[in-house]
């Protein structure tokens, strides 16, 4: 399989089967992450839909500075971002239809614990919910998270620390 | 890294999904394309709504400095019409022609009674001799 890199200079070059293939390549983590954070698979498939159309706008200025999966976790972090933002008022509206937990088997009680965590991500500030993601999401160390987001390494650990100070309390309380 | 990162991170794990690429990537070149057209479609109602107004802004400018003048003719020949009914301010096109006749004919009748100056005063009246 080809890497990005190569990918993106062929389809820089006119050729359309290798943006297809970096869809194929990337489908199943991107469309994974939304599901993660939205909960809900319709959502996700759209929202995946957005992301891959700014990289079928903006690939062609790609200049190799940085790995692809940067730029791509960059675009999937606003776009979430920007899903939160535009939904906040309905997500707040809908707070109160969240399952009440009962005594269900353990699976049913990890996705409810799954939801209520994302529930309480939704509320961080930007910044923090940002660092939230790459960090529980993608996994990424804070160098990376610092790169991908453009802040320093420092400012990434204290948005982590002071947002994991706030989701303790939160998920704690409920 | 402490138990509640831990209990997050395994939270947050992306569990794999199974998604037939196939079928996304015809829905998203779908997608695509009905994007681009819509995009050409508001940036072209942009350039029409653009030109239009340009259009009308010329238009208008060029329509107001006419009006003033129209304003004008119109104020003049409504004085005319409305306030001085005097048969001299009547327009002098018509009041020619219709004198071209009259005067001939009693200029023509003047001289055949021999009245020369009469004569010559209505001439120099109509004609503006001096």
């Amino acid at each position: 399989m080809s890497n990005d890199h190569d990918l993106i200079r062929k389809f820089q070059n006119g050729d359309k089967n290798a943006f297809n293939e970096i869809v194929r390549k990337h489908l199943p983590n991107v469309i994974g992450f939304f599901i993660n954070i939205t909960q809900n698979e319709i959502v996700a498939e759209d929202l995946t839909q957005d992301v891959f159309y700014k990289l079928y706008k903006h690939l062609k200025k790609f200049r190799f500075e940085s790995e692809f999966t940067t730029y791509l976790y960059r675009i999937n972090v606003n776009t979430a971002n920007n899903w939160i933002t535009r939904n906040k008022w309905k997500n707040l509206l809908h707070l109160d239809q969240i399952p009440e937990p009962r005594d269900v088997d353990k699976k049913i009680d990890k996705e409810w614990k799954k939801e209520e965590l994302w529930i309480a991500v939704k509320k961080l500030p930007k910044k923090q919910r940002t660092v939230v993601i790459l960090r529980i999401v993608n996994k990424l160390s804070y160098k990376e998270i610092s790169r991908v987001i453009q802040i320093s390494e420092n400012t990434a650990k204290v948005n982590f620390h002071y947002a994991l100070q706030k989701l303790k309390k939160w998920i704690s309380d409920e | 890294m402490n138990d509640f990162e831990k209990k997050l991170i395994i939270l947050g794990k992306i569990e794999i999904y199974e998604a037939d690429s196939e079928k996304f990537l015809k829905k998203f070149h779908h997608f695509r394309k009905g994007k681009e057209k819509s995009n050409y479609q508001i940036k072209s109602a942009m350039i029409a709504a653009i030109f239009i107004f340009l259009i009308g802004f010329f238009t208008a400018g060029h329509l107001s400095d006419q009006s003033e003048y129209i304003t004008y003719i119109d104020e003049y020949e409504n004085n005319i019409g409305l306030f001085d009914m005097g048969l001299w301010n009547l327009k002098i096109e018509i009041l020619l022609t219709n004198e071209l006749v009259s005067v001939d004919d009693i200029a023509l009748f003047l001289l055949q009674e021999n009245d020369f100056w009469t004569t010559m005063d209505i001439i120099s009246d109509t004609y503006w001799i001096d």
